[in-house]
Formats: C-alpha cells, sequence, structure tokens
C-alpha cells in the first residue's frame, strides 16, 4: 500500500508559502490570516492520520457465459481499522457493458464493518476476460493523502459465441455405424417401417405381416430402416476478418458454427472443427455436451494471425476427417488456400457444402459511401462470383450465406442441397 | 447545488472585497475569480479552481486598507475560510467524487472541514487576545531579505520534509 500527497496538499503548501511571504513583504498581518485555514488543514490532516486496513474479497457468477448474458460480480469489503472514504475500481473487461450497479464503488467503512457490493456487465462479443485485478484508494478523512494498492484477486472467463436456434433440420448425405436419429437406407433394428421380405429362418415372429401372408400364402416379415447418426465436420476460414467488432466475419462465422454444431450434436451426431488460416486447429469429431464446450472454446479462440509457413489440409490427420462424413466450410472466399482445400477436400469424396459470405456487405457498413469505395467494393463483389462460379463448374456445392436471414433459410437451402445430390 | 457553492462563494468574496475598496480593478479581479471559478464548474478542471481561488486572495490583499488603519482580522480569516471551503468542496466535486456519494460517506469530510475551520478560528482568538501585539512587532522588526527569503523558505522545507518523512511502502 503506498502513501501519496494530492495535488492539494502541494496547493495548500504554496498558498501557505505565498501568504506568509506577502505578509513580510507587506508588513501586514491580515495576509498570514488568509493561510491560517490551510496551515489548519495541512496540520489537522497530518495529525489524524492513520494507516487503514481492509480486506477484501471477489466473487463472479460462473467462468463461462454467452454473448449477451449477464455476469454478476460482487466485491465483499471488510474494514479491520478506520476507512473514512475507500475507492474501489474494478475494471470491466474491454467492450463490455454495466448492467446493473457500479464497478467504481465509493463508500465509507469503520472498524470491523462489512460491506458487499454487486454489479453485472455484459459481453456482447466472444472473448477470453480476466477479471479481479481491483485498484482500491483509501483517503483519509481531509483527502489530503490517500493510499492506494492493487488487489489481485485474479478470476478467468470466457464469453462463447452465441448460437442462434433454429428447427429445420440438416439431413447428412451418408449415415455412420453409431445409432443416431437419421433413417439410413441400410435395412436393420429400427422403428422406421422399410420393406417386406419373405419369411427366413431366424426371423422373429413378432416381425410377421400377417395381411401380407394371408394375401400371398407366403410368410412375409416387415423390415425396418436402421437410425443412424453422421460425422459433420465444421471448417471455418480465419484467413481474413473484416467488419466491426461484434458483428465482423469471424464472429458471424462462430456463431453459425456454434449454431450447426448445437444442432447436429442434439441430433446425436459427432462434430468436428478445423480452424483453417493463420490458426490452424483441428478437433476429433466426437458427442456430447463436452464436445459442444470444446467446439466453443475453439470457435471463442478463433482469430486472424499472420503467419509465414505455408499450410495445406493435407496435414490434418485422418481421423478428423472420417470417410463420409459431411463437412461444411464457412468461408468469405478471400483467400486461394481455403479455394483450393475445399476443392481438395470435394476431390477427395466428402460430401461438402461451401457457405459464403460475401464480403462486400460487411465492408460497406464500415466505409465512407463514396463513388471510390463503391467501385472497389463492385469490383471485389464480381471477383468473388468469378470464383464461385469457376467452383460451381467443377460441381462444388455453394450456398450464400447472408448473415441477416435466419439460420432456418440457410438449414432449408442445405437439407434441399442433398436432396437434389440423393435424387 | 455544489456548482452554486462554487459559483457562488467567489461571488460573496468578490463582493466583499468590493465594499472594503470600491474600484475599477477589484470589481474586474472579482468578476475575473467568479469567471474562473465558473469556468472550473463547468469544465470540471481543478486547476481554474486554484486560479480563480488565488485571484480572490491577491484581489482581497490588494484591497486592504492603508497599514494606518486597524487589520481587518475577521475578515481576512473570513477570506480565508471562504477560499479554504471554496477549494475542498471544488476539489471533492471535481476529483474526488465523479458521481453522488451518501451522505454518511461525506459525513468524515465534513467533520474535517468543520475541525479545520473551528481550529483556525481558536488559533486566531489566541493569536488576537495573546500575541497580535507581539507578532505585529516582531514582523515589523525582523529585517527585510530575512522575510522575503526565510519565511517561504522554511514552510516549504517544512512540508516537503513531511511529505518525504510520510512517503513510504507500508506493509
Amino acid at each position: 500500500m503506498n502513501k501519496h500527497f494530492t495535488f492539494r496538499y502541494i496547493t495548500y503548501l504554496i498558498i501557505i508559502s505565498v501568504c506568509l511571504f506577502a505578509a513580510a513583504v507587506l508588513s501586514r498581518i491580515e495576509i498570514t490570516l488568509i493561510s491560517l485555514p490551510f496551515l489548519s488543514a495541512v496540520v489537522v490532516s497530518l495529525f489524524f492520520d492513520k494507516t487503514p486496513c481492509i480486506d477484501i474479497s471477489h466473487s463472479i457468477t460462473g467462468q463461462r457465459l454467452f454473448e449477451g448474458d449477464n455476469l454478476n460480480v460482487s466485491i465483499k469489503v471488510q474494514a479491520l481499522a478506520n476507512a473514512p472514504l475507500v475507492e474501489i475500481l474494478d475494471p470491466l473487461p474491454r467492450g463490455a457493458q454495466l448492467k446493473r450497479g457500479n464497478n467504481d464503488i465509493v463508500t465509507s467503512l469503520k472498524k470491523g464493518e462489512e460491506k458487499v457490493f454487486s454489479y453485472s456487465f455484459s459481453v456482447p462479443r466472444r472473448a477470453r476476460f480476466t477479471l479481479g485485478g481491483m485498484i482500491i484508494r483509501i483517503h483519509n478523512s481531509s483527502g489530503l493523502i490517500y493510499r492506494e494498492m492493487k488487489h489481485k484477486d485474479i478470476k478467468d472467463f470466457a464469453v462463447y459465441p452465441k448460437a442462434p436456434s433454429f428447427k429445420e433440420d440438416i439431413r447428412p448425405f451418408h449415415t455412420q455405424v453409431n445409432v443416431g436419429n437419421y433413417v439410413s437406407r441400410a435395412m436393420g433394428e429400427g422403428i422406421e417401417f422399410g420393406d417386406i421380405r419373405p419369411y427366413a429362418p431366424g426371423d422373429s415372429i413378432k416381425k410377421i405381416n400377417w395381411k401380407a401372408s394371408a394375401r400371398t400364402g407366403l410368410l412375409h416379415v416387415n423390415e425396418y430402416a436402421r437410425e443412424r447418426n453422421s460425422d459433420i465436420v465444421l471448417m471455418v476460414d480465419s484467413f481474413r476478418d473484416f467488419g466491426t467488432a461484434g458483428d465482423s466475419y469471424l464472429d458471424l462465422a462462430a456463431r453459425t458454427a456454434a449454431a450447426l454444431s448445437f444442432q447436429f450434436l442434439t441430433g446425436k451426431n459427432r462434430v468436428g472443427l478445423i480452424e483453417f488460416g493463420g490458426r490452424f486447429v483441428w478437433l476429433l469429431p466426437g458427442m456430447g455436451t463436452r464436445q459442444w464446450y470444446r467446439i466453443l472454446e475453439n470457435l471463442t479462440d478463433m482469430e486472424v494471425k499472420e503467419r509465414y509457413a505455408t499450410q495445406d489440409i493435407t496435414a490434418v490427420p485422418p481421423k478428423i476427417l472420417p470417410p463420409q462424413a459431411l463437412i461444411i466450410a464457412i468461408t468469405p472466399f478471400l483467400d486461394s488456400r481455403f479455394k483450393e482445400a475445399v476443392i481438395d477436400l470435394f476431390n477427395r469424396g466428402f460430401d461438402t457444402v461451401t457457405l459464403s459470405l460475401s464480403p462486400s456487405e460487411l465492408i460497406r457498413r464500415i466505409v465512407a459511401d463514396n463513388p471510390k469505395n463503391r467501385a472497389a467494393l463492385d469490383i471485389l463483389e464480381m471477383e468473388r462470383e468469378n470464383k464461385l462460379m469457376s467452383l460451381r463448374k467443377i460441381g462444388l456445392p455453394i450456398l450464400r450465406w447472408d448473415p441477416q436471414e435466419p439460420l432456418d433459410l440457410l438449414a432449408r437451402s442445405i437439407r434441399a442441397l442433398q436432396q437434389r445430390r440423393a435424387s | 447545488m455544489i456548482r452554486l457553492v462554487i459559483i457562488g462563494l467567489p461571488l460573496v468574496l468578490g463582493a466583499y472585497t468590493v465594499t472594503l475598496s470600491p474600484g475599477a480593478w477589484t470589481i474586474i479581479l472579482a468578476l475575473l475569480s467568479a469567471a474562473l471559478c465558473t469556468a472550473g464548474a463547468a469544465s470540471r478542471r481543478y486547476s481554474f479552481l486554484v486560479a480563480g481561488a488565488g485571484t480572490a486572495i491577491a484581489n482581497f490583499a490588494t484591497a486592504m486598507p492603508s497599514p494606518d488603519t486597524p487589520p481587518i482580522i475577521w475578515g481576512a480569516l473570513g477570506t480565508g475560510i471562504g477560499v479554504y471551503l471554496l477549494l475542498e468542496v471544488g476539489y471533492d466535486w471535481i476529483t474526488a467524487f465523479r458521481r453522488p456519494v451518501g451522505s454518511r460517506v461525506y459525513a468524515s469530510r465534513l467533520k474535517y472541514l468543520l475541525l479545520s475551520v473551528v481550529s483556525c478560528i481558536g488559533l486566531t482568538f489566541f493569536a488576537v487576545t495573546i500575541s497580535y501585539n507581539f507578532l505585529l512587532r516582531l514582523t515589523g522588526s525582523i529585517p527585510f531579505w530575512a522575510a522575503v527569503i526565510g519565511v517561504p523558505a522554511v514552510v516549504g522545507s517544512v512540508g516537503i520534509l513531511i511529505m518525504f518523512w510520510q512517503k513510504k511502502t507500508l506493509p
């Protein structure tokens, strides 16, 4: 705890000196008397100055929250000696919005008194933050002397991308061997009726279709379609980012990837993630809530990192890309490396769907609206259209992804695309 | 309310000074002091208040009656207390508390202000009743150079010594 003298203390010393000097020069006692309140203030402040002692603890309601959710922070202060004026500043994370209470506390505590202050804030953008580096300033009652200290009770927390919910079901083209929610083309154990075939030794009597057997004179049994799950790998292009903070391409991509992964995981599918860009990270496909949080952790850290080393999708281990997995690539197609990676996966026979965002719409929001910028954005859009056309020519399924539209429309488009391929 | 105190106090001090010595310069300095304090209150800058307080003190010092007349002890003390309160209240409002604080929080500050004002009034009583004549004679008797250099040097060095003595890292 460091002791400091305020600017006012120095001001008072100057006033006292000048007044006494003037009094001596002019031989006037009145001028001395003007300085008397200031002299008295300085003497009283030094006389009554005592070392304060306070105990502070800091707690937060959770270590994980989603964009826009409120985080409650409570600060407990206990005075072990009189603290006439206590200022506590708990700095908010960058971009955080205060929702309730105040993170800048001013209070007065008597010896042994305990007070609890709480406030809540929300963070509109995915990120990792640290809280608990509080700055405490304890003034003595004069206000001429104060003590300052930094109290570190560090607490880390993560703000995950918010996953917008949607109802439309996306059905992958291929199913895997594990039990899931999708009706497989293969027959086996299930509840969905599939076909009727003649009875074979070993078939269960429960499966006999009595009506068909009576009509044909031979025993027939019902067959059921298997219910299986699928493997889905979400691949996000993080070579470039653009747009405003909170609504940038990577933020929107993280939210969409989070929503898609949640939808697939609730359908008992295995979901993996590849972040292909400055950060080249991948996540083994998995199921359940734990996998959902693993994906969110990765999406939270997603950012553009300049790297000079050449990266290739072939570096991804085969386990990450299971055979017949549905690969959903999210990209603005600004970097040719991602385009090459998608073509490579498509050529390897993976069921690939590309969601492509137009960068010009997001860039238009942050640049000045003048003919030069408009022309530049039009050229950018034309170049992108050219790229998309060349990709469509080789048969790569590409969908236009508009972040303003609800995800149900996107899911419906993916489903329609899969149905067209199936037919 | 506090803005009114910050703007009103220099006006009251200026009006008192003008009654002591009515003149163009006194009025100009009084208005300048009030203007500086208003600027400090409007822009929330403490330095403007310090400048306004300094102008009020200078105005009072120049407007004092001639040395032949009896000294205006209580007027000087009142001016000193007024300027002191102006700087204290202004500091609290501008620097220390950027948002409203409860009366209980401010109670310790009020106690301190009261203690300072009462102690200086008491000290003046002491000076007036016991040692005023002695002090006056003494002030007149010391050499000019000692007064010019010695007094501010002693006050400044004592203040700085106390500051360094007190400023140490505590556990």
